[in-house]
C-alpha cells in the first residue's frame, strides 16, 4: 500500500459511493414529492403555516425543543406511539413538506410533539405548560421558560392575556402576560397536527 | 415524477456499479503490481534508528525507568 | 536485530545519527503549531465540559439557572454537544493527526504560520458558534448548531490541516507507509466533504423538510467513523507498538480494516432514523451496513489484541499506553452495542431514549476522548522537553475519567433501557416513563462531576509543563532510549 494517490482514489470512491447513496439521492428522491391535495376542499397538505406559526417555529429551534421532543410517529409494529394516541397514523415523508429545518428529533424526554395541536387545542394550557411545566404537569422535568413572559403591574382592569396562575405562582398587584415570543411559540405548537389528514400513501384508520 | 425518480434511481445504480467496479479493478491492480509482497515491512515504520524495534518509549514522570 | 528489517535502509544509507536528528527536528517543527491546538483542545474540553455538568443537572432539576434564556436547556445542551465536537475533539484529532503524519513521513511540519492560524481561528469559530447558540440562533440540526457563519470560520482554518498533510506525503521518506498515515488521510479528507455537504444541503442550498434528517444522520454519523475514529484508530496502531517496541502483529489485518472500515462505515447514518418516514431500502441498507461494521472492529480488535499479548505489563509504566488501550477495548464495546442497536427489534426499545446518549458518551468519551488524553500525554514531552509535573495527576487523571465514564455508561444504560420498556408500554404513563429515570439522570451528573474534575487536573498538568514549571525531559524522551 505504497502508492498513495490510487489508495488515496480508493477512499475517496468509497466514500463517494454512500454520499452519492445517503445524501444525495435522498435529497432528489424527497425534492420531487408534491403536496397532496385536500380531496373535499383542493387545499394543499400539509397546509401552510400562519405567519405567528411560523415564527413560533423559530422560537421552537432557537430553544431547542427537539433536545427532548421528538416529531414523527411510527407505525404500530415499530413503537407505541399510536397506542399512546400521538397520532392516529404514522407519520409520512410529505407530512414533513412545509417544514424548513425538519425538527423530528431523537430524544423522547418529553412526548411526542407531532399533533399536539389535537390533544391540547387550548392557549391557556400552552402558556401555563411554558411558564411552568410543574402547573400542567406536576413531576415533569421540562424546565421553566418564564424569560418568555413579562412581569406587569396589574391595572385597574383585570387584563384578557393574563395568565390564571395558581396561587403560590403568582404575585399580588402584578400580572404575568406572554410576550411575542411566547405566543408565537404557542401559535405553532398548536398548528402541529401532522397525522390527522388522510393521505393516499397512508390513509387514517377507519 | 415516476418516470423522473426511476430514472435518478437507475443513474445512481450505474454510479455506485461503476464504483465497485473500479474497487475490484483496483485490488487487481494492487496485487498485480506486487502490493501484497513484503506488506508486513510496514509495521515495522513506526520504528527508526534512535527508538528501535525492542525498545520501549514512554513513562511516568520521576521514575526511573 | 539487523539492518534489513528496518525501513529506512531503503534511502541514503541513513546512521543511527541522521534517524534520531530527523526525528528531532520533526518534533520541534511541529512544537508550535501542535501545542497551539492542544491548548485550543484543552480550553475547549473544560468549557464543554462545564456546559454538560449544566446540562446534566438541569435534566433532575429543570429549574436550575432556569431564569436566563442564554442558559436554558436547549441552548445549554447544544453548547456542550458542539463545543467538544470541534473545540475538543476535532481541534486534538488535528494535531495528533498532523505529529503522527509527520512522524511518520519523516516529514516536518512546513506550514507552522499557517497551521498558527488554523488554531487561532479555529477558536474564533468555536467562539462565534457557542456564543451564537446560546443567544438564541442555534439551528436546532443535531451536531450542526453552531450559526453558518461559525461554520464558515471553522472549514477556512481547516484547510491548513489539508494543505501541510498533502505536503507532508509528498515529501515523505520513501520506503513502507504505515497505516495510520492512510486513516489520518482519509480523515482529514472525508471530514470537510462531510461538512460542507450537509452544510450546503441543510443551511446554504437547503433540500426540502423530510430530506434533511437523512443528510443530517449520513453527516454525524460520519464524523465519529470517518474522522474521530481514523484518527483514534491511527493513534492506537501507532502508540502501542511504539511503546510496548513490538511492530503490529499483523499488517495484512490493519490494511482488511481500514478498508472494510471505509467501505462499510459511511452507510450507517441511517441506523439513527429507524422507524421514521423514510423509504424502507434507506433504512435497510444502514442496518445491513452497520450489522457488517463487526468485520473492521473485529479485524482491529484482535489485531490489537496479539500486538498487545505479553505486553500488557507495560500498562504500569507507561502513562500513555493506559489511555489507549482502554480507548481501543471501548472502541470495540461501542461498535458491538452500535452494530446490535441497528436491528429494528432492539432499535424500537432503545430509540428516543437515555440508552442511546449513553452509547453516545461511550464512543466520543471512553473512546476519542480517552484516545487524545493519551496520545497528548505521549506528544507534549517531545514537543517541549519537558516532563509532566506530576505522575499523580496524571494517575488521577486516568481514574477519575475511566471509572466516570464507565460508571455512566453503566448507569444510563440501565435507565435508558428501563425507560425504553416503559415507553412500549403504552400503559405506563408518560410522566412514570420520566421519573424512572430520575436516579440514573442524578447520577450521571455524579459521574459527570469526577470526568470534569479530571479534565481540570489535566489542564493544570499541561499549564505546568507549558509554563516550564518541569523538569526537563533531554536524556528521558529524546535523545537515549529507555531499557526495555
Amino acid at each position: 500500500m505504497n502508492h498513495f494517490r490510487i489508495v488515496f482514489l480508493g477512499f475517496l470512491l468509497t466514500f463517494a459511493s454512500a454520499w452519492v447513496g445517503l445524501a444525495v439521492l435522498p435529497s432528489r428522491y424527497f425534492a420531487t414529492l408534491p403536496f397532496a391535495h385536500d380531496p373535499a376542499t383542493g387545499a394543499e397538505l400539509p397546509p401552510p403555516l400562519e405567519p405567528l406559526a411560523q415564527r413560533g417555529a423559530q422560537v421552537y429551534l432557537a430553544n431547542g425543543c427537539i433536545y427532548c421532543h421528538s416529531q414523527q410517529v411510527r407505525p404500530a409494529d415499530a413503537g407505541s406511539d399510536i397506542a399512546r394516541g400521538w397520532g392516529q397514523r404514522r407519520t409520512v415523508a410529505r407530512d414533513y413538506l412545509r417544514d424548513r429545518i425538519a425538527v423530528m428529533g431523537t430524544m423522547r424526554t418529553g412526548p411526542d410533539l407531532s399533533n399536539i395541536g389535537v390533544r391540547n387545542p387550548s392557549d391557556a394550557w400552552h402558556l401555563l405548560h411554558l411558564y411552568n411545566p410543574q402547573i400542567t404537569s406536576p413531576g415533569s422535568i421540562m424546565p421553566p421558560f418564564r424569560f418568555l413572559f413579562d412581569k406587569v403591574k396589574a391595572g385597574p382592569e383585570p387584563r384578557l392575556d393574563a395568565l390564571s396562575l395558581p396561587p403560590q405562582e403568582s404575585t399580588p398587584g402584578y400580572d404575568i402576560i406572554p410576550n411575542a415570543d411566547a405566543r408565537a411559540l404557542v401559535a405553532y405548537l398548536k398548528s402541529l397536527r401532522r397525522s390527522s389528514y388522510n393521505l393516499p400513501e397512508e390513509p387514517l384508520p377507519d | 415524477m415516476a418516470i423522473h425518480t426511476e430514472s435518478v434511481l437507475a443513474l445512481v445504480f450505474l454510479v455506485l456499479l461503476g464504483i465497485l467496479g473500479s474497487a475490484l479493478l483496483m485490488f487487481w491492480w494492487a496485487a498485480s503490481v506486487g502490493q501484497f509482497e513484503n506488506i508486513e515491512d510496514g509495521s515495522r515504520a513506526v520504528f527508526d534508528a534512535g527508538e528501535p524495534e525492542g525498545q520501549t518509549t514512554d513513562s511516568f514522570p520521576d521514575s526511573h525507568r | 536485530m539487523t539492518s534489513a528489517s528496518l525501513p529506512y535502509n531503503e534511502h541514503h544509507q541513513e546512521t543511527p545519527e541522521t534517524g534520531v536528528r530527523l526525528r528531532v527536528e520533526v518534533d520541534r517543527a511541529a512544537r508550535e503549531p501542535i501545542t497551539a491546538l492542544f491548548v485550543t483542545a484543552v480550553f475547549w474540553l473544560l468549557l464543554g465540559s462545564v456546559l454538560a455538568l449544566v446540562s446534566s443537572i438541569k435534566m433532575h432539576m429543570p429549574g436550575f439557572l432556569a431564569d436566563a434564556a442564554w442558559l436554558t436547556f436547549g441552548r445549554v445542551r447544544p453548547g456542550h454537544l458542539d463545543t467538544v465536537i470541534y473545540g475538543w475533539a476535532s481541534a486534538s484529532s488535528m494535531g495528533a493527526g498532523l505529529w503522527m503524519m509527520s512522524r511518520l513521513c519523516r516529514a516536518p511540519i512546513r506550514y507552522r504560520r499557517l497551521l498558527l492560524a488554523s488554531a487561532a481561528l479555529w477558536n474564533v469559530g468555536n467562539a462565534i458558534g457557542l456564543v451564537g447558540v446560546l443567544a438564541g440562533w442555534s439551528t436546532s440540526v443535531e451536531w450542526l448548531e453552531y450559526p453558518p457563519l461559525a461554520a464558515l470560520v471553522l472549514t477556512v482554518a481547516f484547510l491548513p490541516v489539508m494543505v501541510e498533510a498533502v505536503s507532508m506525503v509528498r515529501r515523505r521518506q520513501p520506503g513502507h507507509v504505515y497505516v495510520s498515515q492512510w486513516y489520518i488521510l482519509a480523515g482529514i479528507f472525508w471530514f470537510p466533504w462531510l461538512y460542507a455537504t450537509a452544510q450546503v444541503l441543510i443551511f446554504w442550498h437547503p433540500v426540502s423538510g423530510p430530506a434533511q434528517p437523512p443528510v443530517n444522520w449520513w453527516f454525524a454519523h460520519n464524523v465519529l467513523g470517518l474522522w474521530f475514529t481514523p484518527v483514534g484508530l491511527a493513534a492506537a496502531y501507532y502508540f502501542i507498538p511504539k511503546i510496548i517496541g513490538k511492530p503490529l502483529h499483523s499488517y495484512y489485518l490493519s490494511m482488511v480494516g481500514f478498508w472494510s472500515l471505509a467501505f462499510f462505515y459511511a452507510w450507517n447514518g441511517m441506523h439513527h432514523l429507524i422507524g421514521g418516514p423514510f423509504p424502507a431500502w434507506l433504512i435497510s441498507v444502514s442496518v445491513v451496513a452497520s450489522v457488517m461494521m463487526f468485520v473492521p472492529v473485529i479485524t482491529v480488535a484482535v489485531n490489537h489484541h496479539l500486538t498487545m499479548r505479553g505486553s500488557f505489563g507495560a500498562l504500569r509504566w507507561s502513562p500513555t499506553l493506559r489511555f489507549v488501550v482502554f480507548a481501543a477495548m471501548s472502541y470495540t464495546l461501542v461498535s458491538f452495542q452500535g452494530s446490535l442497536m441497528a436491528i429494528r427489534s432492539l432499535n424500537r426499545l432503545t430509540h428516543f431514549t437515555h440508552y442511546t446518549i449513553a452509547h453516545a458518551h461511550l464512543g466520543m468519551y471512553a473512546f476519542v476522548t480517552m484516545m487524545m488524553f493519551g496520545a497528548i500525554y505521549y506528544i507534549v514531552p517531545r514537543l517541549t522537553g519537558r516532563e509532566w509535573p506530576s505522575a499523580t495527576a496524571i494517575k488521577a487523571h486516568f481514574w477519575l475519567c475511566a471509572i466516570g465514564v464507565i460508571f455512566y455508561w453503566l448507569e444510563l444504560s440501565i435507565g435508558g433501557f428501563l425507560q425504553g420498556l416503559a415507553l412500549l408500554d403504552e400503559k405506563v404513563p408518560f410522566i412514570a416513563t420520566v421519573k424512572l429515570t430520575l436516579p440514573y439522570l442524578e447520577l450521571r451528573s455524579l459521574a459527570g462531576c469526577m470526568m470534569t474534575l479530571g479534565h481540570f487536573i489535566f489542564a493544570w498538568s499541561l499549564w505546568r509543563v507549558l509554563a516550564g514549571h518541569t523538569a526537563a525531559t533531554g536524556k528521558a524522551t529524546l535523545l537515549a532510549p529507555q531499557p526495555a
